[in-house]
This record gives structure tokens, C-alpha cells and sequence, in this order.
């Protein structure tokens, strides 16, 4: 006695060696990067995302930068208003 | 790291040319693959043709992730654009699949017939149980594989595998 399965194995199977040949038609890689350069949307909105990958470590240092910088500004102020205000002091 | 993640990483990087690579080493796998869900090489050509489209795009925007493989990343999407035109044959009843759409680009005649066949007899399944019976006995995909490519847990791929054997028994014997 056969299992109805083998009946869906044995059809399946001869299916897939009949189709197994079955090829794109000659050319069909050039087609493919045609159609991709002529895909629109490779304008500058397009590759934006990619530039924008790329800043990202380069901004990430920047803004870093601009925040020790401005830390060291804000207490060399405070220091010369400290040493102002000395001198006023004394000078009173 | 393959060839054609390498080349994925080129064409991310900007190298338009690399993509040729990725082309030429799949091409073959997809059109038949689509050719196997959409019975027509002629209709795969043009599905494969935007998939490939779709991947060129998402690469070149970084929204592929490198968490699949190339490879399988493409079956993928080829698998969701076929299951998406044929849904849309279906709905454009206008659009059977008739002997001109089917009078194949290089294919034998034998071919033919045997794409027709699949499709005509997988075409009452669920599309889930469809092509997890084609990648899994047609295209001889591990089920972990079929996973990957559907997306799903290999317990929910062997799941539908009985479902789609339990339908086509059933229609058989009806």
C-alpha cells in the first residue's frame, strides 16, 4: 500500500527536475542594470540617507569637541571674573 | 566573508558595478524560483527583474541589514514580488495565464508545460503553504532555510507543509 504522500513526493519531484532547466533568457543581466540606472530616484534625495550614515561619526566628534570647548570657554570666564572681582576686593 | 556579501558591501559603499556580481551569480536560482510560483520564465524575468530593483535600492539607502545572507535576502524578496503579481493577475482577471504569456524566452516546451502544471495545481493553496511546498520540495531548501526566507520558525514551516499536503490529499481524492 503506497502513503497518499508519496503520490505528492513523486509529482513534486517530477515537477522539479522538469522545471529544473529553467533559465532567464539571454541578456537578462544587462536588462536588470539597465532598468537600475534607469530606476528613478538617484537623485541627491536618494544617496541622502548614505551621506547622512557616513556624518553621522563625523558630527558625533564634532559636537563633542564643541562641548569641551564651550566647558573650558564658560570657566575660563569664570576664572577671570573670580580674578576681577579679587582685584576689585583689594583695590576697595 | 562570500563573494557576493562582498560584493553587497561594494555596492552599499557606492561600486555600481558590483552589483553585476550579485546578478550573475543569482539569476539563475530566482528566474526559476519565480518561474516555479508564477509559472511563466517570461513573468519571473520581469518579477526578478524588479526585485532586483527593490534589493539595488535598499542597498544602496543601507536598509539591508547583514542579519541574512545575501543570498537568501533575495529569495526573499523575490518570493513577496512573485506572491504580489500573482495576487495581482488574480485581480486583473483580464490577465490569465494564456499560451502567449507562457510562450517562453528559451524555454522547451516541456518546461513550459511542467511550470504550467505547478502552478495550475499548487495555485488553491494559501500562499504561506504554497511556497513553503516549493522552496521545501521543489527548490530542496532545508526547512531552517525556508525559515529564514519566509520568515518564520521552522515549527511553523513544518506546519504548513502539512497543511498544504493535507489540502492537496484531500483535493486529490475529491
Amino acid at each position: 500500500m503506497t502513503h497518499p504522500d508519496d503520490d505528492i513526493d513523486a509529482r513534486l519531484a517530477r515537477l522539479a527536475r522538469a522545471t529544473e532547466r529553467a533559465r532567464p533568457s539571454a541578456g537578462f543581466t544587462d536588462r536588470v542594470l539597465a532598468g537600475i540606472d534607469g530606476a528613478p530616484g538617484k537623485d541627491w534625495r536618494s544617496e541622502l540617507p548614505r551621506v547622512s550614515r557616513r556624518l553621522v561619526p563625523v558630527l558625533t566628534l564634532v559636537a563633542a569637541g564643541a562641548v569641551v570647548w564651550a566647558v573650558h570657554s564658560a570657566r575660563a570666564v569664570d576664572d577671570a571674573l573670580v580674578g576681577s572681582f579679587d582685584a576689585m576686593e583689594i583695590e576697595w | 566573508m562570500s563573494s557576493l556579501e562582498d560584493a553587497a558591501r561594494r555596492v552599499q559603499r557606492g561600486d555600481v558595478s558590483a552589483f553585476r556580481i550579485i546578478v550573475e551569480a543569482t539569476a539563475a536560482k530566482l528566474v526559476r524560483l519565480g518561474a516555479r510560483i508564477m509559472g511563466s520564465v517570461t513573468e519571473a524575468e520581469d518579477v526578478v527583474q524588479e526585485a532586483y530593483i527593490k534589493a539595488h535600492k535598499a542597498l544602496v539607502e543601507g536598509r539591508f541589514d547583514e542579519r541574512s545572507r545575501v543570498e537568501t535576502w533575495l529569495h526573499r524578496i523575490v518570493v513577496n514580488a512573485a506572491l504580489d503579481a500573482r495576487r495581482k493577475r488574480k485581480r486583473d482577471a483580464s490577465e490569465p495565464l494564456d499560451d502567449a504569456a507562457i510562450g517562453e524566452r528559451g524555454s522547451t516546451a516541456e518546461e513550459v508545460v511542467a511550470l504550467r502544471e505547478l502552478a495550475a495545481w499548487l495555485d488553491e493553496l494559501p500562499d504561506d503553504q504554497r511556497t513553503a511546498l516549493l522552496l521545501k520540495s521543489v527548490e530542496g531548501m532545508s526547512s531552517a532555510e525556508v525559515a529564514e526566507v519566509l520568515g518564520c520558525s521552522e515549527g511553523a514551516v513544518e506546519q504548513r507543509l502539512v497543511r498544504a499536503r493535507a489540502t492537496l490529499r484531500e483535493r486529490s481524492t475529491s
